[in-house]
């Protein structure tokens, strides 16, 4: 060895060594880096719109925010929300996770004690992405717990920070649960491991807060609290269950099931609802054979053997009779959403409500690619690493990324679930193979080190395989960078178009018209919309609406489908018995906004049908399909929903080429043309038509009562219409008249 | 004694016999949304002292929506007392000291200004989306004033004139002639209307309201809240899209479309929103206008308001320190616009608020307005005994009140580094506390490994 080599090689070896010695600092850097940038990708849509909440849902919980800062905590338990599902009106503290408002409002009076006056709407628009950063820093944890080694943990945290399925819920301004329950998910789950490895109760202690903070935050929370037992079951099964597994489970499931029933809204159905049986039933098992193996100790080998095999059938077969008797009984309940995942076409067989959600619907391939990426092709990797030498926590892992699979292709939504498992194993595989390439690299530079093996990867081929990952990963930033700056930054309450400059119009239709409502109408109006437009007419307009995405009561939304899908007659005499003041629709038939009523339509028709029977999904449907042109049936053009849509559309030139009235979306022109409206009146339509506002006129005096001789002896006017005082002078007059008049 | 003191304050309005009118010439534009009455007035003084004040009269039932008047050869305005006007005449009298007085024996020709709004009153209420807006205005035939009139003649200025209530009159074209009327008693009054078409929105602020926080560290912020109403002819029957579009320019031409605000050269970082977000509809640009260098913002509402039809929004934008607020040692002279910036309007109500920075002392207010002010503390970012706020309210409030706010006060330069050092101190805090407990052994039991 020359000793210009030597030198070259004691300096690899110095660097080395300070690598070695830095590598903690490193690793508290790029964790750090990973945080901050998981927040920055994720204000694209602040940049590129403004700070404003998103979506649907997100308009609710930042109304509850609003109020729950304004008036506190006790305040918000005991919300009657009369601005909601009106006449019903709803209880919002019973029925609401409160996890993410307390969570906001936490940090809005912290800030404030700290006098800094920050507004609660930026407070609500800035948590998912702060908590997305939390979520990256669990997720290291988590991975650390499954694998012991940084590097995966660094990997992972990258690929959660960024993945876009979790983006797309996370964006600033995505005020929604899952912003901060996907945090509560991954670090129970962290917890948890820290737990089954260390058997420390401490950390138990810790798994069942984290999961209290879940339970408050996310329905989502049954996912834990199914994915938990069956973990435990699967150790017990394969014999890999241990002391500190028991300590886990059982810290667990009793802290966390007690704290569980703290929040109203779950309250009691953490004993007896479905989703938690498996808990319940898991429970009862592992301290059965804990205590079934403390009385071996007593017992003779042969006994046993006999006696477990008699105990273990009893049990299993007692809990699953047990089961079947409960829920047979009504005891115990699945939710629609929950059944839907066990049997993936039951919400389209009977609960249309569930089914007619976007984000319910099967995922497709497409959305498992563009939400996930290569994170797919990574994580066989980890899994297969999971398998390969498996302890507790990589088979936590391994079953958390199989069970994540399962419900993710069931629902769309559930891809959020998915997201951090995909992650992590994408992570772990990764860094195995990194780590693989990496040595025999270093091998061959560092041979004192690292000694040369037989079986090892060529270093030529470890290099080109480094630089393929690199490539990927490269690849898989990218793609994420591209959905967080505009696949999912649109805050879907504003759209943008560019025109043939390139200049970026906004079109702010939906705000247009909401804000119309909120400052010309009067404060007790009802608006009737399909509820879709519900939180967001409450929370951008301060109007009562009678149906909200919170859907709970589904022969309520299934009136107002029906009235959108009768006649204008009957919808007004619904209209009028439900006090509805104004009827508000979405149109996109100029703009080419295909996400509008027209086309929700048979969904209104569908759950309306439902309830009333009277509405036949077939009457709407012309020559087979479903369609707006001239073929379309009676039915359909005499709908209210048609009517209001299409009211004096045939009076405008929409696209080139094409004569007056021509429906963008559905591309056609419309059937019927230059209908007057009887009840209805225009009241306000957005510059783009986008948000259509109708108000139901004042019924006409003397309406519907046909003026003959024999009727007018005979009527008698109703006790419905003495509210009307105002008039009541005038009309006694004329009554008295007309009753001379017969006499 | 006290009796003597009420009589010296109440008897200010003192009319020399000998002192008249002798020339009033009054155009009346009603072609706007508010009222423009210029009028040329020639003062004889036919006595034997010099006259060197005048008095302005205005009827209480006009005198809140006067919101402005002015002489021009006059250097002072005053509102003052006179028992005798109040209750007899039911009238406030301002009075205008004159840049040189009249002697006697000779003429002086003033010209008045006076300025109304929501003098016009919609007839019919409600109209429809294409229809005009007809407006009926009720003035006196004769100038109300103490003085008594030897000749006077009124033009009316109309868009388009429908009818009229004083038969005498000729009309030429949109121009209505009154008079000429000679040897009108003081305060004589003869009420009459004129019905026309205006179809100009009859928008007023129902409120507005101007926020300033100043700091030290360079930033002026200013933020401008309104709330706008359209008082005009309310809206009947359909609003109708098909009709009202940016193609039609002519339906719907009674309804406000588009507000102007005039910003200092130097402003940046504009915004204009409202409750629920930006309204993505404005432009701003900067440039000169009239003369003066301005960043002109131009504002269209989120919706066009029609009659009866309200809305609210907020402009914010920044000033520079540098060019407003000058040093002088530990006194500092702030200097600002009163008003708010959005031109050709008129506030029911004002609210101005400033806040100077924490630990501001002996803050004095120089302005040359009648406004009624109160004093709080604001507490904004990282403050702890809050920052000195003046608030200042006017009712009736236009761009005549832009007058330039004067603020001097005392400020320390330590005070400007007590909230860095905060901050500072509370990391370190932090940091060290941080350092000590992570070296802080608190297991009581040592478990053998």
């Amino acid at each position: 060895m020359s000793s210009e080599e030597e030198t070259q090689q004691s300096l690899s070896y110095k660097v080395h060594k300070s690598t070695l010695k830095w590598a903690p600092v490193f690793n508290m850097t790029i964790l750090l880096s990973i945080a901050i940038i998981s927040c920055l990708i994720r204000v694209f849509s602040v940049i590129r719109y403004e700070s404003i909440i998103h979506e649907f849902d997100p308009w609710f919980n930042y109304r509850t925010t609003q109020y729950l800062v304004k008036e506190g905590p006790y305040a918000l338990w005991n919300w009657y929300d009369s601005e909601s599902w009106y006449p019903l009106g709803r209880s919002v503290g019973g029925t609401v996770y409160p996890g993410l408002m307390m969570t906001s409002g936490m940090i809005y009076w912290v800030l404030h004690k700290l006098s800094i006056p920050i507004d609660i709407r930026n407070v609500c628009v800035f948590l998912a992405p702060i908590f997305s950063a939390f979520t990256s820093l669990a997720a290291y944890g988590m991975t650390k717990e499954i694998t012991k080694r940084s590097e995966a943990g660094l990997l992972s945290a990258l690929f959660v920070a960024i993945v876009p399925s979790y983006m797309s819920r996370s964006v600033a301004g995505s005020y929604d649960n899952e912003g901060v329950s996907i945090f509560a998910l991954v670090f129970t789950f962290y917890t948890f491991l820290k737990t089954v490895n260390t058997g420390s109760i401490l950390w138990g202690v810790y798994t069942a807060l984290a999961f209290f903070y879940m339970v408050a935050s996310w329905g989502g929370y049954a996912f834990i609290i199914n994915i938990i037992p069956i973990f435990v079951l699967f150790l017990l099964i394969t014999g890999r269950s241990n002391q500190r597994i028991q300590v886990a489970y059982n810290v667990f499931y009793i802290l966390g099931t007690l704290l569980a029933m703290q929040i109203p809204f779950v309250g009691f159905q953490a004993l007896h609802s479905s989703e938690h049986m498996a808990s319940h039933a898991v429970f009862l098992l592992i301290n059965f054979l804990n205590f079934f193996s403390w009385i071996r100790n007593f017992v003779s080998k042969k006994a046993i053997i006999t006696l477990t095999k008699f105990l273990v059938v009893f049990l299993v077969f007692s809990i699953l009779v047990g089961v079947v008797i409960l829920t047979l009984a009504g005891k115990t309940q699945w939710s629609g959403r929950s059944l839907t995942l066990l049997d993936p076409t039951y919400a389209k067989k009977y609960i249309p409500i569930i089914a007619s959600v976007s984000e319910h619907q099967a995922t497709t391939w497409s959305s498992f690619f563009f939400d996930l990426h290569y994170l797919i092709l990574f994580s066989p990797v980890g899994l297969y690493y999971c398998y390969y030498k498996p302890t507790e926590t990589k088979i936590f892992g391994a079953l958390y990324t199989v069970l994540g699979v399962y419900f993710a292709s069931v629902m769309v939504r559930l891809l959020l679930v998915l997201a951090p498992a995909v992650s992590i194993m994408a992570g772990i595989g990764i860094s195995w193979a990194f780590r693989k390439f990496a040595k025999s690299v270093r091998s061959f530079i560092l041979p004192k080190i690292e000694k040369p093996k037989k079986y090892r990867i060529p270093p030529e081929i470890s290099i080109i395989g480094l630089v393929l990952l690199g490539y990927y990963c490269s690849i898989y930033v990218l793609h994420a960078n591209f959905a967080g700056s505009e696949a999912y930054a649109s805050p879907s309450i504003i759209l943008s178009s560019r025109d043939r400059q390139g200049n970026r119009n906004i079109i702010d239709d939906y705000r247009e018209a909401y804000y119309w409502l909120r400052m010309n109408t009067r404060a007790d109006d009802k608006i009737m919309s399909w509820w879709d437009y519900g939180y967001q007419i409450t929370g951008m307009s301060n109007r009562t609406v009678l149906v909200d995405n919170n859907t709970w009561n589904n022969t309520h939304i299934a009136t107002v489908g029906m009235a959108m899908a009768s006649s204008e007659e009957d919808a007004f005499e619904i209209c009028e018995k439900l006090d509805v003041d104004y009827v508000l629709v979405i149109f996109g038939g100029i703009l080419n906004y295909s996400g509008d009523d027209i086309n929700k339509f048979l969904w209104m028709v569908r759950i309306g049908g439902g309830v009333y029977p009277h509405i036949k999904e077939e009457d709407y449907y012309g020559k087979g399909t479903y369609r707006v042109d001239q073929y379309a049936t009676e039915t359909m053009t005499n709908s209210l929903m048609y009517r209001l849509s299409y009211y004096r559309f045939d009076e405008v030139q929409t696209a080139y080429g094409q004569p007056k009235g021509y429906d963008t979306v559905r591309q056609a022109v419309i059937g019927v043309k230059g209908y007057k409206l009887r009840h209805f009146e225009e009241a306000f339509t957005s510059e783009n038509w986008i948000v259509r506002i109708f108000k139901r006129k004042q019924r006409e005096n003397r309406d519907g009562v046909a003026f003959t001789s024999k009727q007018t002896s005979q009527f008698t006017i109703p006790k419905e219409s003495s509210p009307v005082t105002k008039f009541s002078k005038k009309a006694n007059i004329k009554q008295r008249f007309t009753l001379n008049f017969n006499e | 004694m006290l009796l003597l003191i009420f009589l010296a304050l109440v008897s200010s309005l003192r009319i020399p016999k000998n002192f008249v009118i002798s020339n009033i010439e009054r155009t009346v534009s009603l072609t706007d949304r508010y009222i423009n009455i210029q009028s040329k007035i020639t003062f004889q003084n036919d006595g034997v002292i010099p006259i060197e004040k005048i008095y302005y009269t205005i009827h209480n039932a006009l005198s809140d929506r006067l919101y402005h008047v002015n002489v021009e050869e006059s250097n002072a305005k005053k509102l003052i007392e006179d028992v005798d006007v109040k209750y007899k005449q039911n009238a406030t009298v301002y009075e205008f000291t004159l840049i040189r007085p009249i002697e006697p024996s000779s003429k002086l020709e003033v010209e008045l200004s006076e300025h109304f709004y929501k003098r016009f009153k919609p007839l019919p209420k409600e109209i429809g989306l294409e229809d005009e807006q007809l407006v009926q205005f009720m003035d006196s035939v004769y100038f109300f004033t103490p003085y008594l009139v030897k000749n006077q003649i009124t033009y009316y200025e109309t868009p388009k004139i429908i009818s009229y209530s004083l038969k005498s009159a000729t009309q030429r074209n949109q121009l209505l002639e009154f008079g000429p009327f000679q040897d009108i008693k003081p305060f004589s009054t003869q009420i009459h209307t004129i019905h026309l078409e205006n179809n100009t929105p009859m928008t007023i602020f129902t409120k507005a309201s101007k926020i300033i926080e100043v700091s030290h560290w360079g930033n002026i912020l200013i933020e401008e809240n309104y709330s706008i109403e359209n008082q005009g002819a309310k809206l009947k029957g359909e609003f109708g899209r098909v009709n009202f579009n940016k193609y039609n320019p002519n339906v719907g031409k009674h309804s406000l479309k588009q507000l102007s605000a005039s910003l200092p050269y130097d402003s940046w970082g504009v915004y204009y929103r409202d409750e629920i977000g930006n309204i993505s509809t404005s432009n701003a640009a900067k440039g000169k206008l009239n003369g003066e260098t301005q960043a002109l913002v131009q504002l269209r509402p989120r919706f066009a308001i029609f009659g009866g039809w309200n809305s609210n929004f907020t402009l914010g934008y920044n000033l520079p320190t540098k060019k407003y607020l000058e040093q002088d040692g530990n006194n500092f002279r702030l200097t600002l616009n009163f008003s708010f910036s959005v031109k050709e309007m008129v506030s029911d109500k004002y609210n101005f608020q400033i806040s100077l920075p924490e630990g501001a002392y002996d803050i004095q207010v120089d302005l040359p307005l009648y406004v009624e002010r109160n004093d709080t503390l604001l507490f904004s970012y990282f403050d702890t005994v809050g920052r000195p706020t003046i608030i200042l309210d006017k009712a009736t409030t236009s761009q005549f009140d832009n007058k330039q706010i004067i603020i001097t006060y005392k400020f320390s330069g330590v005070s400007i580094l007590r909230e860095p050092l905060m901050i500072f101190g509370t990391f370190l805090f932090a940091f060290l506390s941080i350092i000590y407990l992570r070296r802080l052994d608190l297991q009581t039991l040592k478990l053998k490994e």
